[in-house]
């Protein structure tokens, strides 16, 4: 899975080797400069008519906003999150991506497919045309850009070829008082519906404290974007889903062990451009650690046929652990391209035919998405492993 | 291609390869269609998402494959352990 299996050091996401990150020296400001939506749109408008990254088309006329995944994708931020249609203001769409839960429970009301609870507003979409990070060598975005018409297409005829399909609701009339029982099945007793609950209580209260370290990060992090931060708790019925799983293929496991060991239960995403990745990953992970919080699992997927990114694992100095997910722009964005087929692959009922191409669709997307220079140098780490 | 079966341990903060905390498998037709399956205390085999989420690193727990006889011994060790009620 990982750019490498074994266990790296320490400190390859946290080494001091680096140049040019040195806390609050030259970050906040070289960041807003480069963040300025006017100054995108104005080097934007540099490109010729027709270009690939032009908001233009030959002709001249405007084009609209290319890689906008609001028009055919769930904004998903976060796979693994229930929808909320309070969240944001997300209006239903019908392309929109399945919600986050094994099951479909949009479908249960014969609605179309929700966005889920994390979901980023639409104007805050990487894709989004003021909000395209600029490049010094813009080659590998271009490719992307240009691939993308066609991913969002395929997308769209697996969606026809693959309606979504009705579910009869769950039965929960014998469930026991004070538990719990998602869409797809999955089932929490009493106690153990008790103790998530009180889990994810203690998530929130520790996320007002992470928020603002990882906003200080953001800052002293050159081009770094905290992408989609206003979602970053998971939605408490995916929290317990995910509860219920991993008991029901751990059954020797207590539920408070596996409750204080999801590591998304609280989740940010930390946006760097193709150039500044791996400098910007450590930079950030040195910052973390400055603050007092310990790497736990480090683990590089840019090798990965079905995802590219660098997933951390963090403990605050309170014992809490979070995840922190380094991105590109391009592989956010292939996240969020897929999420609505990544839903359906977690979905017990999905047919395993549609299994099959929902994988093909990912890694035709994956396949896509510009590699940084050097990301291989970032190994990965367990605390575990040493 | 012919229908394949995988098998992965998984393993958790407490558990190592040779005594995982469960064992999920894939069942992969001609085709490419495929089903995941895990192994719950039932002894029965149920659908489940985790290998789907340990590829997109959205696992809390690790998943390393296994051979048809590793999985055997492992599924042994649970039939013994959960078949007794324990």
């Amino acid at each position: 899975m990982g750019a490498k299996d074994g266990p790296g050091k320490h400190d390859d996401l946290t080494s001091s080797e680096e140049q040019g990150d040195v806390p609050g020296q030259n970050g906040s400001s070289d960041r807003a400069k480069a963040d300025s939506p006017t100054r995108l749109t104005q080097r934007l408008k540099r490109f010729p008519d027709g270009h690939p990254s032009s908001p233009n088309n030959e002709d001249g006329s405007p084009r609209p906003p290319v890689g906008n995944l609001r028009d055919s994708e769930s904004a998903a931020e976060n796979d693994g999150d229930e929808p909320d249609p309070e969240s944001a203001g997300d209006e239903p769409h019908p392309a929109d991506g399945a919600a986050d839960r094994a099951s479909r429970p949009e479908n249960t009301k014969g609605q179309p497919e929700q966005p889920e609870d994390r979901a980023e507003p639409a104007e805050d979409q990487p894709g989004h045309a003021e909000n395209r990070p600029e490049h010094a060598d813009d080659r590998g975005s271009e490719g992307w850009r240009a691939a993308l018409p066609r991913l969002q297409a395929l997308w769209e005829r697996h969606k026809e070829r693959w309606p979504a399909e009705q579910r009869t609701p769950v039965d929960r009339s014998t469930d026991e008082p004070g538990s719990w029982r998602g869409d797809a099945g999955h089932y929490l007793n009493f106690e153990e519906n008790l103790v998530t609950e009180h889990a994810l209580d203690r998530v929130h209260k520790a996320e007002p404290e992470v928020t603002r370290t990882m906003k200080a990060v953001e800052s002293d992090v050159p081009g770094a974007r905290l992408a989609g931060l206003d979602y970053c708790l998971k939605g408490e019925d995916r929290f317990k889903e995910k509860i219920a799983g991993s008991l029901a293929l751990k059954p020797e496991r207590a539920v408070g062990k596996e409750t204080d060991a999801i590591p998304d239960a609280l989740r940010y995403t930390c946006q760097l451009s193709t150039e500044n990745y791996v400098d910007g990953c450590r930079a950030a992970g040195r910052q973390l650690q400055g603050h007092g919080y310990q790497l736990v699992v480090s683990r590089n997927s840019w090798e990965s046929l079905d995802y590219k990114g660098i997933n951390t694992r963090w403990r605050t100095t309170e014992g809490r652990v979070f995840e922190v997910q380094f991105h590109t722009p391009e592989s956010f964005e292939a996240k969020q391209l897929t999420h609505g087929a990544y839903e359906r692959l977690r979905n017990p009922l999905t047919d395993k035919s549609e299994m099959g191409e929902l994988r093909q669709f990912q890694r035709q997307v994956t396949a896509q998405i510009p590699v940084p220079d050097l990301v291989s140098d970032i190994r990965n780490f367990s605390e575990k492993d040493g | 291609m012919q229908p394949t079966t995988t098998y992965y341990a998984l393993i958790d903060d407490e558990s190592a390869r040779d005594r995982p905390a469960g064992i999920v498998r894939r069942l992969e037709d001609a085709d490419g269609g495929f089903v995941d399956e895990g192994l719950h205390r039932d002894l029965g085999w149920h659908r489940t998402s985790a290998i789907v989420e340990w590829e997109r690193a959205e696992s809390t727990d690790d998943l390393i494959e296994v051979t048809e006889d590793e999985a055997n011994q492992i599924i042994e060790r649970f039939r013994a352990r959960w078949g007794a009620g324990d």
